[in-house]
C-alpha cells in the first residue's frame, strides 16, 4: 500500500462522498470530480510495495437521474476501472467521487458467486445475497427470475449440469430482475444467444425507460447508439471527452484508428478535437495512398533502369560483334539486312526503356514533393490537436 | 420485498444498518454451512466422523504404539483434536477467505470483513455440534464432569481468538498466496505442540506454565476442564488470552474496514 504517499488533501476515504441537497434537487445521480486510480504494478508480493500507475486520471463528468451513458475507449483505457471506482469496489486516489445517498450503484454481475455443485435454485439465493439482496427479497422474484432464464426444470439440478449459455441466462436473469438504482454494464451485453440477448436489450431499454440511471461499457457501437444519449471518451486512463453519443463514438473509433498509425494525441474538446481528427484521418489515409503509390513507384523506377541497362549490354554486345564480323568478313547482303534489322531493334529498345526510365524517374520526383508536402500538413494538424 | 440496502448507496449494507449487516452476516454463514453439506455425499455427518476417525487414528499411535495410556486417553484425544480442528479450520478458512472476496470484487462491492466472521461462525457452528456430541458421548458413557459455563466460557473465548486470528491473517493470505502456505506448517508444528494427543498431567511440571502459555495449549486444556475435571479453568490465562484477542480482533477488524477499498487493487 505504498507507492508515494499521496498528499491528505487529495485523498478520499475510499467510500464515495454522498451529493449535496442542491446537486440532488438538481437531478443529479453521480458525479466524478478530478477522479484518479492508481493501481500497483508487478505481481505477488512486490505489488505491494512496487511502481504504481494510473489507470484513471483527471476524471470529470455528471449523470442525471435516468441517463443513460456509455463508456468508451480501447481496451486499457479504463472504462471497468471507472466503473469498479463508482460502484465503491476499489477507492479514488485522488478527487472523488459523489453518489446520490437514496441510489445504490452496482455492475451488473451475473452469476457472481455461482457454486457448481449447488443447484440453480440454491445459486440464485447465493448469488443475490453476494449482490447485497436478502432471501426474502428474492422469493417475490424467484419465479420471474427462472422463467427469464427459460431453464425450467433444470432449476433443481446442480449448476455443474447446466450447459455455458444456461449458467450465464440463469446469471444474467437474476441480475437484470434485482438491478441497483445507478446500473453499470461492463461488455456483457453479449450474453447467451440471439433471442436471450434480445430479451436482454428488451429489459435493459424498459429499466432506461424507467429513469433507471444505466452507464454501459461496449465496443458494440450500435448497441451504444441505441441505448446511450451521451458518452464518455477514455484513452490510456484519460478522459478524451464527455458528449452526445454518436460524436463519442465518432471519437472513440478515431482513437482506435489513430493506434493503428504511429501515435498522435488526441486531447481536447469533442467537437472541435472529433472534427481535426476527421481532417487528420483523411489526410492521413491520402498519406498512406500515396505512400504506397510512391513506392510502387520506385519499383517502376528500378524496373526501367534495369531494362535501360540491359538495353545497353544488348546495344553494346551487338556493337561488338559488329566490329568483328566487320573486321573479318565482310556480311552477305541478307546478312546485312538482318544486322540493319537488329541494330534499329536493338537501339529502339535502348531510346525506350531511357524514356521509360526518364518518366518513371520524374514520377517519383512528384510523388515525393506531394509526400512532403502533406506530411507537413499533418505535422500542423497535430499540433493543432495537441494545442486542444 | 424491498432490497436489503434500500437506503445505502453503492450496493453494499451501511454501517449504521447494523441489523441489515447481521442479518447478512447470518445468511452468509448459512450459506457456508449449507454448501459444505452439500458438497460431500455423507453432508454433515462428517463433522462427526472426522474427529471420531482421527481419535482412532491418534489411539492406534500414541496409546498402542507408543503405550502413553491412561484411562481417558481416548477422550483426551477426542477433546484435543476437536478443539484444535476447530481453531485450525476457523484460522484457515477465515485466512482463506479473501481470496473469493477478492474474486467477487471484480464486480461486487463486498464487505470483506464480513466474508472472514462467517467463516469463522460457520466453524464455530460446528464445533458448537461437535461439542454436544462429546457431551452427549460423556452423557452415555457415564464419564466427565460436564461445567455448562465453563464449556460457554471457554467456547467464548476459543471463537474470539480464531476470529481475531483469522482477521488478522485473512489481509495477508489474501495479498500474498505463500502466507497461506506458511499457516500450513505452523498448524502441523501447533499440532505436536498444543497437548492435542496428550495431557497437561504429561508435560514436566516446570514446563507447564510455558506450555500454557500457548493458547491453543491452553483452550485444550481447559476444554478437558470444562468437560471432564471437576476443576476450576484458568481464569487468569483466559482473561488474558481474551484481552489479547479482542485487541488483536479490533486491529484485523480496522485494516479489513479501512482498508475494505483498496485491498482488491493489489490483488491479481
Amino acid at each position: 500500500m505504498r507507492g508515494g504517499k499521496p498528499k491528505k488533501e487529495e485523498v478520499t476515504s475510499g467510500r464515495p462522498r454522498e451529493l449535496s441537497a442542491n446537486d440532488i434537487a438538481q437531478g443529479l445521480a453521480v458525479r466524478v470530480t478530478r477522479m484518479g486510480v492508481k493501481l500497483p504494478l508487478g505481481r505477488g508480493a512486490s505489488r505491494l510495495w512496487g511502481r504504481r500507475h494510473w489507470a484513471l486520471r483527471d476524471i470529470n463528468f455528471e449523470v442525471q437521474r435516468g441517463e443513460a451513458i456509455g463508456v468508451l475507449g480501447n481496451n486499457g483505457s479504463g472504462k471497468s476501472s471507472l466503473l469498479r471506482a463508482i460502484a465503491g469496489i476499489i477507492s479514488p486516489d485522488e478527487g472523488e467521487i459523489g453518489v446520490a445517498p437514496d441510489l445504490s450503484a452496482a455492475i451488473l454481475s451475473p452469476g457472481a458467486g455461482f457454486q457448481p455443485h449447488l443447484t440453480g435454485r440454491e445459486n440464485v439465493y447465493n448469488s443475490s445475497l453476494y449482490q447485497g439482496h436478502l432471501p426474502k427479497t428474492v422469493v417475490s422474484k424467484f419465479q420471474e427470475i427462472v422463467e427469464f432464464a427459460g431453464i425450467g426444470a433444470w432449476v433443481d439440478q446442480p449448476v455443474a449440469t447446466y450447459s455455458a449459455g444456461m449458467r450465464l441466462r440463469l446469471g444474467f436473469s437474476l441480475a437484470l430482475h434485482l438491478p441497483p438504482d445507478v446500473l453499470m454494464i461492463d461488455e456483457t451485453l453479449s450474453a447467451g444467444d440471439t433471442a436471450f440477448r434480445a430479451r436482454a436489450k428488451e429489459l435493459i431499454e424498459q429499466l432506461i425507460s424507467s429513469e433507471r440511471t444505466v452507464l454501459i461499457v461496449s465496443h458494440n457501437a450500435d448497441t451504444l447508439r441505441g441505448l446511450c444519449t451521451k458518452g464518455v471518451v477514455l484513452d490510456r486512463g484519460r478522459q478524451i471527452a464527455v458528449c452526445d453519443i454518436s460524436e463519442a463514438i465518432e471519437t472513440s473509433q478515431s482513437i482506435s484508428l489513430q493506434r493503428e498509425t504511429p501515435s498522435l494525441a488526441i486531447r481536447g474538446g469533442c467537437s472541435q478535437a472529433s472534427k481535426v481528427t476527421q481532417e487528420l484521418l483523411a489526410l492521413q489515409k491520402q498519406l498512406g495512398a500515396l505512400q504506397t503509390k510512391a513506392m510502387m513507384q520506385a519499383q517502376a523506377v528500378r524496373e526501367s533502369t534495369e531494362g535501360y541497362v540491359a538495353a545497353l549490354e544488348e546495344v553494346i554486345q551487338f556493337e561488338k560483334k559488329r566490329t568483328e564480323r566487320g573486321r573479318d568478313v565482310a556480311p552477305p547482303s541478307s546478312g546485312v539486312a538482318h544486322a540493319t534489322q537488329t541494330n534499329e531493334k536493338v537501339y529502339r529498345k535502348l531510346h525506350d526503356t531511357k524514356a521509360q526510365r526518364r518518366e518513371a524517374l520524374a514520377e517519383e520526383q512528384r510523388l515525393d514533393m506531394q509526400l512532403a508536402d502533406l506530411r507537413e500538413h499533418l505535422a500542423g494538424l497535430q499540433g493543432q490537436l495537441k494545442g486542444l | 420485498m424491498t432490497k436489503m440496502h434500500e437506503h445505502d448507496r453503492l450496493g453494499r449494507v451501511r454501517r449504521s444498518v447494523g441489523l441489515d449487516r447481521l442479518r447478512y452476516i447470518y445468511h452468509l454463514t448459512a450459506l457456508r454451512i449449507h454448501s459444505e453439506i452439500r458438497n460431500y455425499s455423507l453432508g454433515f455427518l462428517w463433522w462427526f466422523l472426522d474427529p471420531l476417525i482421527n481419535t482412532a487414528i491418534l489411539y492406534v499411535v500414541t496409546a498402542v504404539i507408543l503405550q502413553m495410556r491412561n484411562e481417558d486417553t481416548a477422550l483426551n484425544i477426542l477433546i484435543g483434536l476437536l478443539v484444535f480442528r476447530f481453531l485450525q479450520s476457523a484460522i484457515t478458512k477465515g485466512a482463506g477467505s479473501l481470496r473469493p472476496a477478492f474474486k467477487l470484487s471484480e464486480r461486487l462491492y463486498v464487505p470483506k470483513y464480513v466474508f472472514v466472521i462467517s467463516d469463522v461462525l460457520a466453524e464455530a457452528f460446528k464445533f458448537v455440534i461437535g461439542t454436544t456430541f462429546v457431551i452427549a458421548l460423556l452423557w452415555l458413557l457415564g464419564g466427565g464432569d460436564v461445567s455448562a459455563p465453563q464449556v460457554l466460557i471457554v467456547t467464548a473465548v476459543a471463537f474470539l481468538f480464531s476470529l481475531a486470528c483469522a482477521s488478522l491473517v485473512s489481509v495477508a493470505a489474501g495479498l500474498v498466496r505463500d502466507v497461506q502456505v506458511a499457516i500450513q506448517y505452523a498448524f502441523r508444528l501447533l499440532f505436536f505442540v498444543s497437548g492435542t494427543f496428550f495431557s497437561l498431567e504429561q508435560v514436566p511440571t516446570e514446563w507447564q506454565t510455558t506450555f500454557l502459555l500457548n493458547p491453543f495449549a491452553l483452550l485444550i486444556q481447559e476444554y478437558r476442564v470444562a468437560l471432564m475435571l471437576p476443576e476450576q479453568l484458568n481464569y487468569a490465562f483466559l482473561v488474558l488470552l481474551m484481552a489479547v484477542s479482542l485487541i488483536l480482533l479490533a486491529f484485523g477488524q480496522w485494516i479489513l474496514i479501512r482498508y475494505d477499498r483498496v485491498l482488491p487493487k493489489y490483488v491479481i
